[in-house]
């Protein structure tokens, strides 16, 4: 497999078709930074949308291609920064991230909306108490679920030790399990 | 000694696949004494099942991201060599060029008339006349694709557009779901039931619980609450209980492996019960045993591929690779079995480290021996930390073998020679020669890609 630096040279070259191989195997970890900020699954996915585009156009100042990944999700983060100050934040409030505003979390412009009001409860509470974790944990818990990744990816994105992720995740499943089964501890 | 926090830490990454194979051992040892661990081990399973069920529609979503993403680049690279800035865009469709679309609608339509050439070209699927299907209206899926390692695609029956389905998305009734040449995928079906498709397979998923195989390959397992029937070739194969079973479609026939369990296949004329070990062909509506000498272990080892590497498939892959070394050396056919495990390459070698580890009590047994033989001849640079572990192993042949990997490995010795972790050392040579491996391992695991973080972990106690 052609190495991300690999490929970012060839953008950075001209070629840009480079770049797809690129999108391909970043989009979703960008997703799922973006999720982990705005917290509406709509607004998460223009905003990773418009990183993807500003890293394309914005290439050229990437000074190590072996870092495409941390510097990308760097452009993702000021991408929602941006967002939540610019005030479109009100849009969905922090507030509004209760179970019954679930929808928000999880609606995607390409479902259906029987598809969405399938979604039995359980999912619906789950994605809620996702949705209310310290964002520590919800961003690890998102970075994990959205595809299949390792440890270490996850801390190459995070910019963390994968000991680290380990730690996160386990409190953040723990939390989970705790507040979706009542328990108080 | 670790407390009851810093095991729940090493069992959390045991069960994403993520801790090193000698620190199992020290956690089996504890779950056996601990029932707060124990609980929490069961509560880690719940919890993930349940985010990755959850979190499917958000993999779909990805992939549609993707998808768009792509459409947008390719559209800017057609435009400029080098991209212009352009302002933040809240729509796709807005911003692009009148030329944008055109191109866009013609690579749309060219795809659209080649799937449909693709679907058509195959033979019509073969539905059992006494079988109503339900209308394809539920909302509730009938499945999801958990794993797919190339391009599947589905299509409502009787319609005409297809869909590409990556990993995450849902499967609703009366749906046609088609692997080409480079991918195998994973179904996991509403009902908490499981199938797995081939290369260049196509199933109709009518329901949860009645799924048809139109051509290739199908492993399916049941749960003993969530009966499943498989249709195919005019035949009916029906599980009432917790089973495993592959079904192979060919033109004119069709063959029936039962790996576990029990099945009722039923023909036109005649109807048999299959146990586990059991393979029938079918032919004008004929059941015989069949022809072919291997076990279902060999008949499934397609599936092997699939399930290494995974963190969800990492018991039912350690079952069946044990199941393999159990036969090299015993079976009449036992160099297929080494040769399957051999294919495994490194994504074989957990669970064979993970059998050596836990099998130090018996340090001669011929498999052990055999396996890690395999190990040495396969394992790939992140597995140096398991090797290393190995050096310390009860049985001279297993030394050997691990010094012989790392060997080849790094191209180093340490001062003792492969031969002599066999026989010619002394516990002294051998200790001081395991602690140069460890301090060397520590300081150059970074040079090494794709090693575990937990590994350098456990070298480190």
């Amino acid at each position: 497999m052609t190495a991300d630096s690999d490929l970012v040279r060839l953008v950075q070259g001209g070629q840009t078709s480079a770049y797809e191989e690129l999108v391909r195997r970043w989009s979703a970890r960008i997703l799922a930074v973006c999720h982990a900020r705005v917290r509406s699954a709509h607004t998460a996915e223009e905003m990773a949308q418009e990183a993807m585009l500003r890293g394309l156009r914005a290439i050229g100042s990437l000074n190590d291609p072996a870092k495409f990944g941390p510097w990308l999700c760097g452009i993702a983060v000021r991408v929602c920064l941006d967002w939540l100050k610019c005030g479109q934040a009100r849009q969905v409030s922090l507030e509004a991230m209760t179970d019954d505003h679930a929808e928000n979390w999880l609606a995607h412009s390409g479902d259906a909306p029987d598809q969405v009001a399938a979604k039995n409860d359980d999912e619906r509470r789950l994605l809620a108490e996702v949705a209310g974790l310290p964002e520590s944990y919800r961003e690890v818990i998102l970075m994990y679920y959205y595809e299949d990744v390792t440890y270490a990816d996850v801390a190459q994105v995070l910019g963390v030790s994968a000991a680290t992720v380990n730690a996160r995740l386990t409190k953040a499943r723990a939390m989970l399990r705790e507040r979706l089964s009542g328990l108080q501890r | 000694m670790m407390n009851c926090e810093e095991y729940l830490l090493q069992l959390n990454a045991r069960h994403d696949g993520e801790l090193a194979a000698d620190q199992c051992a020290e956690l089996e040892t504890h779950l056996v004494e601990c029932s707060h661990c124990r609980a929490a081990a069961e509560g880690f399973d719940s919890i993930d099942a349940e985010l990755r069920v959850a979190f499917a529609p958000r993999r779909a979503a990805a992939a549609a991201l993707t998808d768009r993403v792509l459409a947008e680049v390719r559209a800017l690279a057609d435009n400029s060599p080098t991209p212009a800035p352009a302002a933040p865009r809240t729509r796709l469709f807005g911003e692009l060029s009148l030329a944008d679309w055109g191109r866009t609608l013609l690579a749309s339509a060219a795809g659209f008339l080649l799937a449909v050439a693709l679907f058509r070209s195959s033979p019509a699927p073969q539905v059992n006349p006494g079988h109503v299907l339900t209308a394809a209206t539920s909302a509730q899926p009938a499945g999801h694709v958990v794993l797919a390692s190339g391009p599947v695609q589905m299509r409502a029956v009787n319609q005409i557009p297809v869909f590409n389905c990556p990993s995450g998305s849902a499967i609703k009734p009366a749906s046609v779901v088609r692997t080409g040449d480079n991918a195998r995928c994973e179904l996991s079906l509403a009902g908490g039931n499981k199938v797995r498709l081939d290369r260049n397979t196509e199933i109709t998923l009518h329901q949860p619980d009645r799924v048809e195989v139109n051509s290739g390959r199908l492993w399916a397992a049941s749960k003993a609450a969530a009966p499943i029937e498989i249709v195919s070739y005019g035949c009916s194969i029906k599980s009432d209980s917790g089973s495993e079973l592959a079904v192979e479609r060919q033109p004119k026939s069709m063959r029936v492996v039962v790996v576990d369990g029990a099945v009722n296949l039923s023909t036109a004329k005649e109807s048999k019960q299959l146990a586990g070990g059991q393979q029938v062909d079918v032919a004008e509506d004929q059941i015989v045993a069949s022809s072919s000498e291997n076990d279902p272990l060999l008949e499934t080892a397609w599936i092997n591929g699939m399930l290494a590497g995974r963190s969800s498939g990492r018991q039912e892959f350690g079952q069946r690779v044990q199941g393999l070394l159990a036969q090299v050396g015993s079976a009449k056919l036992s160099l297929l079995y080494e040769d399957e495990l051999r294919r495994l390459g490194d994504g074989g070698v957990p669970p064979l480290v993970a059998y050596l580890k836990s099998t130090q009590d018996k340090p001669a047994e011929g498999q052990r021996i055999i396996a890690a033989r395999i190990v040495a001849d396969v394992a790939q640079p992140r597995r140096i930390g398991d090797l290393v572990v190995l050096l310390q192993d009860q049985s001279p042949e297993v030394r050997y073998h691990a010094a012989r990997g790392l060997e080849r490995l790094t191209g180093r010795d340490q001062g003792l020679t492969t031969d002599a972790w066999k026989a010619e050392s002394t516990a002294e040579e051998r200790e001081a020669a395991y602690q140069k491996w460890k301090e060397w391992w520590t300081a150059n695991s970074d040079r090494y890609a794709a090693h575990s973080h937990a590994n350098v972990l456990a070298l480190a106690v």
